[in-house]
């Protein structure tokens, strides 16, 4: 995406041409309700907390200096306020922890279909403790760019690698107390 | 679980397609925002004003019960401030005090609670 037409439409803006900001709605709309998806996965709630997020962006863009990338700013305060979003209400994660114990290691292939294996793995995520939740989701959502993460995050790299490391590390204990998941796992073809 | 499995699941997650009326229920609600004005100089003066009689009265003319009790109070802590800074300070100097604090108080309010344009 061009940080300079980001760069160019926030000037306007703050300059007094509300329109402008429709420039920034347009580029950003769908990583801002992917994002919220990832969250809330529900697509209706995503863009319900995208376009919250885009108001919120409004109210401060005041505050945007230029000392990073103009979506690096975006995505940290969409991050805050979808971490709000998720707090405030309840929403339909899953439960891994209260999930039975599976004695047959074959139960997903048995039940359910891949792509829905998938989904069950990415709603596990939603069930990490808030910091390791949101770490891989943001640095999946990035692409595995750990820098951007960590300016998103707003904490050191180190940390933010830390934190994915010990994320993963709960998310595979947990889908692995639960499946035989390497086997069901391997038969995604990405 | 490989770590490399886990990456590609999470890495291909669907994308989401916005809405075709998103972004113009995006900007209508950013527009409403920006019609949310602030409250203008004038009003915030009239507001301190309001303030600085509402005080007045209760400092003044304290013969309903509830103001007596309220005069009682004010007065009490203004007594509490005084014997505190051991400073004999006039009765209108107190006043004039509370009435700057609640007026400061009352414009730093409306400035952090105004939502409306960028900044404000």
């Amino acid at each position: 995406m061009d940080n300079k037409q980001d760069l160019e439409d926030v000037r306007r803006v703050l300059e007094g041409d509300r329109d402008a900001f429709e420039g920034i709605v347009h580029r950003w709309q769908g990583p801002l309700i992917n994002l919220a998806f990832r969250f809330c996965r529900d697509r209706h709630r995503a863009e319900e907390m995208a376009q919250d997020a885009f108001v919120h962006i409004y109210r401060k863009l005041d505050k945007f200096h230029g000392d990073a990338a103009f979506s690096t700013w975006m995505f940290t305060l969409a991050l805050n306020l979808y971490r709000s979003f998720i707090r405030r209400k309840v929403l339909p994660v899953e439960a891994v922890d209260d999930l039975p114990e599976i004695a047959d290691g074959s139960w997903l292939q048995q039940r359910v279909e891949q792509n829905e294996r998938e989904e069950w793995i990415r709603r596990a995520v939603l069930s990490l403790p808030p910091r390791y939740r949101d770490a891989i989701i943001i640095f999946y959502f990035r692409e595995m760019d750990l820098t951007e993460t960590a300016a998103i995050l707003g904490v050191a790299e180190g940390t933010a690698k830390a934190w994915l490391h010990r994320g993963r590390e709960l998310l595979r204990r947990k889908l692995e107390r639960l499946v035989d998941v390497p086997a069901a796992i391997g038969e995604v073809g990405v | 679980m490989k770590p490399d499995d886990l990456d590609k699941i999470l890495l291909s997650e669907k994308q989401i397609v916005p809405s075709r009326s998103f972004a113009e229920d995006a900007m209508a609600r950013v527009r409403a925002e920006s019609f949310r004005r602030p409250p203008s100089f004038q009003s915030i003066c009239f507001a301190a004003f309001m303030f600085v009689l509402a005080l007045a009265t209760v400092w003044i003319f304290p013969s309903r019960p509830v103001l007596r009790e309220m005069h009682i109070l004010s007065y009490s802590i203004g007594k509490w401030m005084v014997s505190v800074s051991e400073a004999a300070l006039p009765h209108s100097f107190l006043l004039s005090l509370y009435a700057l604090i609640g007026t400061l108080l009352i414009v730093w309010l409306s400035l952090r609670l105004a939502p409306g344009e960028p900044g404000r």
